[in-house]
C-alpha cells in the first residue's frame, strides 16, 4: 500500500506518503533557497552545528543519549545544490509506536523540532565553545579536500567547465569560513528559518489527520516565502572546448569529461538522456565500461552521471597513470559513435530493463521514495509509473537526437606524478 | 527445508544443507510485501587469510602468490560465451563480487527474472574460464585497482599498521596483494585454488527478498545437479601461530597530507577472556567499543572539546586466537591525544544505566533491520563467515549482557603490546 497525499499549510507543504511497508516512521524536512555562492559554507556549517546539541540537548552526549532512549531514533541532516537551489534537509527516522511505547513518535518529533528551531544559542548568537568546535574541524575538511582525489578532480573539473552556479563547491570554501561568526551565522540562521522554501514529508504507517495535527503542534514553523526562481540552469549559448590539466602527488591519472547537453526537450531530458546516459556510462555494460576498463586496461574505474538541472553529463574516471591521452581519444569516438547512430537495440534494451529496475528498487528506502516524490514537487516530473512507461516507449532514433545535442565542454586531468 | 526463528523480530528463515553439501539460507519477505527485490549471495570460505594450503589432488602445503584470491574473483567474472554483465544487464539486474580476508562473496541484486538470475549465478560460479591471455589482461586491471589505494593516504596508513601487528598471519599483507605478486599469478595457480575452495562443502549460498525459500531450494538442487563436485573434506590451510608481540611498535610515515593522522592497534589474548562464545564475545566488545568511544561516551566528548581531533574511528577485531583494538584519528595534536588516549584506556568504565540504554538501542535496530532484506542477507553472511552458523538469537543473547560481565570483559582487556603510525603534517 502506497498512498500519497500533498497538503499546502500555509508555511509548508505537508506531503504524507501512507504505507506499510515499513515498521519505521521516516520524516524529512526540505530547506532550499536561490543558490548563492557565499551562503553554501554557512549552510553547511550550519548542518554541522545543529546536529551537535540544542537548547534542550546541551551536548553531543546530551542528544545522543536521548536518540538513543527514544529507541534508537536517527537523524541527519545534508547539504546539496539542486540545480539553482541550495537545499539542505534534517531527517528522523524512529521506529513506529507499534514496536516501542505510545507516544514515542511524537517524542521524537519534539528532539527533532529541538534541533531545527531551538539550536544552542542566546544573545543571537551561537554558542562560542561549540562554534569553535566545528569550525576546526570543518575547517580540516576543506584542508584536506585535496587528498581524496577523484572528488578534488571533480570539483576542479567543475570549476574548469563554467564560473557560473555548476561550478560552485558544494562542501564550501575556506575563505568564506573564515568570514563566518558566531553571529552572522545565526543571523544567517534566522533567514532561512524564515524565508526558506519549506517541504516536509513524512513516510511511514501513519494516519493522515494525526499527522496533520501532530506537526501543527510540535512545529513552529512561521515563513514567509521569497520568489521561487527555476531550478534548472540556464544553457551557455554556445560551448568552445577546452582542456585543463593540473599535476599532483599520485599513481593514477584522475579524468574529469564534462559535456554539455544544449536545447533539450523537457521530454528528452526525462527519458531518452537517461537512457544516453546508461548506454554511455551507467554501470558495467557501459560503453565507457567495457571500451576503456575492460578492452583496453586503461581505468580502474569510469563512468558517467547526467545532471539534468545543470544540463550536464560528468564522465569519470581514474586512469592509469600517462593513459589519460589514449582513453580520451577513445572516450571521443565512443561519443562519436553514439551521435552516429551506432547505438544497437540490445543496448538500448539493456538501459531500459536497468531503468524500470531502478524504479523498482525505489520502493526499499524510506529515503529514496521521499526522494523521488520530492523531485516530483520540486520538477514536476512524472510519478513512477508514468515514468516507466513513457521510457519503455523511447526510440533508439530519440537516443541519438540527445547525442547529437550533446557536446564535448571540457577535458580535465588531475595528473599524477610521481615525486 | 529446516524452518528457523529469529526469535524476538517476527522473521522466518529457511535452512538447508544440499546432499552436495551446499549451506542454503533463505530469508523471504513477508507474503503481504509490496517489495520486488531479491538479494543474492554465493560465498566461499576462502579468501586473501589463506595463501598456503595444500591443494585439492596433491599432498604438499603449497604457497601461492599474495592476492591471488581477490584475483580469481576477477576472473570468475570471465567466460566462455555469455558475460555474466552481460547477462545481468538484460533484465536491468547488478552483480558484483567482494573479497575480504575470509571470504569471497559473488552478490546478486535484482527484481525481475528471479530464477533465471539465480540458475546464472550458479553457473557462472561454476564454470572457470582461465585463460594465459585474459589472465595477463586482468593484470593490468588489478594493478590499477591497487594504485587507486595507494594514493589514499587513509590506505597505506591502514596497511602500515597491519603490517607492523601481524608477524605471521596473511592480515600483514593487503587483499589485493602487489604489483610484484599480482605479476606472478598464473592460469594454473587459479584453476589449483578455484579447485579446491570452489567446491558446495566449502560454499554457502544466503537468498533473501521478494522469493519463496521451496521454489529457490528447487532451482538450486536443480542447477547444480548438472555439475559434479569433488568432495573432498577437510581441506588443509596452513595454521598460523601469531605472537602477542607487535612486529614494530612505531613508525613515522612521510607522506604528504593536510592534517595529521595516528593510526593505533593493540593485540591481546582470546583466551584470556572467560566468555568462550565468541558471537558473545563479540557482542561486548562491540558495546564497549560504542559506550566507550561513540558519540555517547565522555571521552569523544572530551577530545572533541579539547580539539585534539577532527574524527576518531574505534573498533575491535576478533582473530580466532588475538583480538585486536583499532584506532584510526585525524588529529590536531598527534602527542596531546596519545596521552588522553592511553590515559583513557587504563581507566575503562561502563555504567549499568549506559548498558541497559544501549541494549534497547541495539534491540530497537535488530527489528529496524528486518524492514531491509539485503541488511538481513548481509548479516547471515556475515555470521556465515565469522561463525560458521546463524545466530538466530542475537536479541536474547543482547538481552541477556550484563554488567557484571562486562566488568570481568573490561578487566581483561590488554592495552601492552601496541603499535602507533603517525603521519605529520608539515604545515
Amino acid at each position: 500500500m502506497i498512498e500519497y497525499k500533498r497538503k499546502e499549510q500555509g508555511s509548508y507543504n505537508l506531503h504524507i506518503i501512507k504505507t506499510d511497508l515499513f515498521k519505521t516512521i521516516t520524516v524529512k524536512i526540505f530547506f532550499r533557497e536561490e543558490a548563492l555562492k557565499e551562503n553554501i559554507t554557512k549552510r553547511n556549517f550550519l548542518s554541522r552545528i545543529m546536529m551537535l546539541s540544542t537548547n534542550d540537548y546541551q551536548s553531543k552526549v546530551e542528544l545522543t543519549k536521548a536518540l538513543q532512549n527514544l529507541y534508537a531514533a536517527q537523524i541527519s541532516a545534508t547539504n546539496r545544490r539542486l540545480g539553482n537551489y541550495l537545499d539542505t534537509s534534517f531527517s528522523l527516522r524512529v521506529l513506529h509506536d507499534k514496536y516501542t511505547e505510545e507516544g514515542n513518535f511524537k517524542k521524537s518529533l519534539e528532539l527533532l523540532n529541538s534541533v531545527i528551531l531551538n539550536p544552542k544559542a542566546d544573545n543571537n548568537s551561537f554558542n562560542e565553545k561549540e562554534f569553535s568546535i566545528v569550525y576546526e574541524e570543518y575547517k580540516a575538511d576543506l584542508n584536506t579536500l585535496v587528498e581524496d582525489k577523484m572528488t578534488y578532480a571533480l570539483i576542479r573539473g567543475m570549476e574548469s567547465t563554467s564560473s557560473n552556479v555548476t561550478s560552485y563547491r558544494s562542501i564550501g570554501y575556506l575563505e568564506d569560513l573564515e568570514k563566518i561568526t558566531e553571529q552572522n551565522l545565526y543571523a544567517y540562521y534566522k533567514e532561512m528559518i524564515k524565508h526558506n522554501f519549506l517541504d516536509i514529508f513524512v513516510l511511514g504507517n501513519v494516519d493522515e489527520v494525526e499527522i496533520t495535527n501532530l506537526f501543527r503542534e510540535v512545529f513552529n514553523f512561521d515563513t514567509f516565502k521569497k520568489k521561487q526562481v527555476e531550478a534548472r540552469v540556464i544553457e551557455p549559448k554556445k560551448i568552445s572546448t577546452k582542456k585543463v590539466i593540473e599535476k599532483i602527488t599520485a599513481e593514477q591519472d584522475n579524468l574529469v569529461i564534462t559535456l554539455s547537453t544544449l536545447g533539450l526537450t523537457d521530454y528528452e531530458r526525462n527519458y531518452p538522456l537517461s537512457l544516453f546516459n546508461t548506454i554511455l556510462g551507467g554501470g558495467s555494460e557501459s560503453l565507457l565500461f567495457k571500451e576503456v576498463r575492460e578492452k583496453n586496461s586503461l581505468a580502474y574505474t569510469i563512468s558517467s552521471t547526467p545532471n539534468k538541472l545543470d544540463n550536464l553529463i560528468i564522465i569519470r574516471g581514474g586512469i592509469t597513470s600517462n593513459k589519460s591521452e589514449e582513453a580520451i581519444k577513445l572516450i571521443k569516438k565512443i561519443l562519436k559513435d553514439l551521435a552516429n547512430g551506432h547505438i544497437s537495440d540490445e543496448l538500448l534494451d539493456k538501459a531500459k530493463e536497468y531503468y524500470t529496475s531502478a524504479i523498482d528498487d525505489i520502493i526499499e528506502s524510506s529515503f529514496q521514495m521521499i526522494e523521488s516524490y520530492y523531485m516530483m514537487e520540486l520538477l514536476g516530473v512524472d510519478d513512477l509509473e508514468t515514468k516507466r512507461k513513457k521510457m519503455l516507449k523511447v526510440t533508439k532514433e530519440e537516443v541519438v537526437v540527445v547525442a547529437k545535442k550533446t557536446k564535448l565542454n571540457t577535458i580535465y586531468i588531475l595528473k599524477g606524478e610521481n615525486e | 527445508m529446516d524452518k528457523l526463528e529469529l526469535k524476538d523480530v517476527d522473521k522466518t528463515i529457511y535452512k538447508e544443507v544440499l546432499d552436495n553439501g551446499l549451506l542454503l539460507i533463505v530469508i523471504p519477505n513477508e507474503k503481504i510485501s509490496k517489495k520486488k527485490n531479491y538479494y543474492f549471495n554465493y560465498g566461499t570460505y576462502y579468501g586473501a587469510l589463506t595463501n598456503d594450503f595444500v591443494p585439492l589432488g596433491s599432498s604438499k602445503m603449497t604457497k601461492f602468490p599474495n592476492g591471488i584470491a581477490h584475483f580469481l574473483e576477477h576472473k570468475m567474472f570471465e567466460s566462455e560465451d555469455v558475460s555474466p554483465f552481460d547477462f545481468y544487464a538484460k533484465s536491468g539486474s547488478y552483480v558484483n563480487a567482494f573479497t575480504s580476508y575470509k571470504a569471497t562473496c559473488y552478490v546478486v541484486t535484482g527484481n525481475k527474472k528471479m530464477k533465471d538470475n539465480l540458475e546464472f549465478l550458479l553457473t557462472f560460479v561454476n564454470t572457470p574460464y582461465f585463460t594465459d591471455e585474459n589472465v595477463l589482461k586482468e593484470q593490468g586491471i588489478i594493478i590499477e585497482e591497487a594504485a587507486m589505494n595507494d594514493d589514499n593516504p587513509d590506505y597505506l596508513i591502514y596497511r602500515t599498521l597491519s603490517r607492523n601487528l601481524y608477524k605471521e598471519l596473511p592480515y600483514n599483507t593487503p587483499i589485493l596483494g602487489d604489483a610484484s605478486s599480482i605479476k606472478k599469478i598464473t592460469k594454473d595457480d587459479l584453476y589449483q585454488c578455484y579447485n579446491t575452495f570452489y567446491r558446495p562443502n566449502n560454499m554457502f549460498l544466503v537468498v533473501g527478498g521478494a522469493v519463496d525459500p521451496y521454489e529457490v531450494s528447487k532451482i538450486v538442487n536443480n542447477t547444480l545437479d548438472n555439475f559434479s563436485f569433488d568432495n573432498k573434506k577437510n581441506i588443509k590451510r596452513k595454521e598460523y601461530k601469531e605472537p602477542l608481540k607487535v612486529v614494530k611498535s612505531y613508525e613515522l610515515l612521510d607522506i604528504d597530507v593536510k592534517v595529521s593522522k595516528l593510526a593505533l592497534g593493540y593485540k591481546m589474548d582470546r583466551n584470556r577472556f572467560s566468555i568462550k562464545s565468541n558471537v558473545l564475545l563479540d557482542l561486548y566488545l562491540n558495546m564497549i567499543a560504542s559506550l566507550c568511544f561513540g558519540s555517547s561516551s565522555l571521552f569523544k566528548e572530551m577530545i572533541r572539546e579539547k580539539k585534539l581531533v577532527s574524527r576518531s574511528g574505534y573498533y575491535f577485531q576478533n582473530l580466532g586466537n588475538i583480538i585486536t583494538f583499532n584506532v584510526e584519528v585525524d588529529s590536531f595534536n598527534n602527542k596531546a591525544y596519545l596521552e588522553e588516549l592511553h590515559k583513557y584506556l587504563k581507566s575503562l568504565d561502563i555504567l549499568e544505566e549506559d548498558l541497559e540504554r544501549m541494549k534497547k538501542v541495539w534491540i530497537s535496530s535488530e527489528v529496524i533491520k528486518t524492514d531491509y532484506a539485503d541488511s538481513l542477507v548481509d548479516t547471515v553472511v556475515d555470521d556465515l563467515i565469522n561463525y560458521h552458523e546463524v545466530v538466530t538469537n542475537n536479541v536474547e543473547l543482547i538481552k541477556s549482557m550484563n554488567i557484571a560481565t562486562m566488568r570481568d570483559v573490561l578487566k581483561t582487556l590488554d592495552f601492552t603490546n601496541e603499535a602507533i603510525v603517525e603521519v605529520k603534517c608539515e604545515k
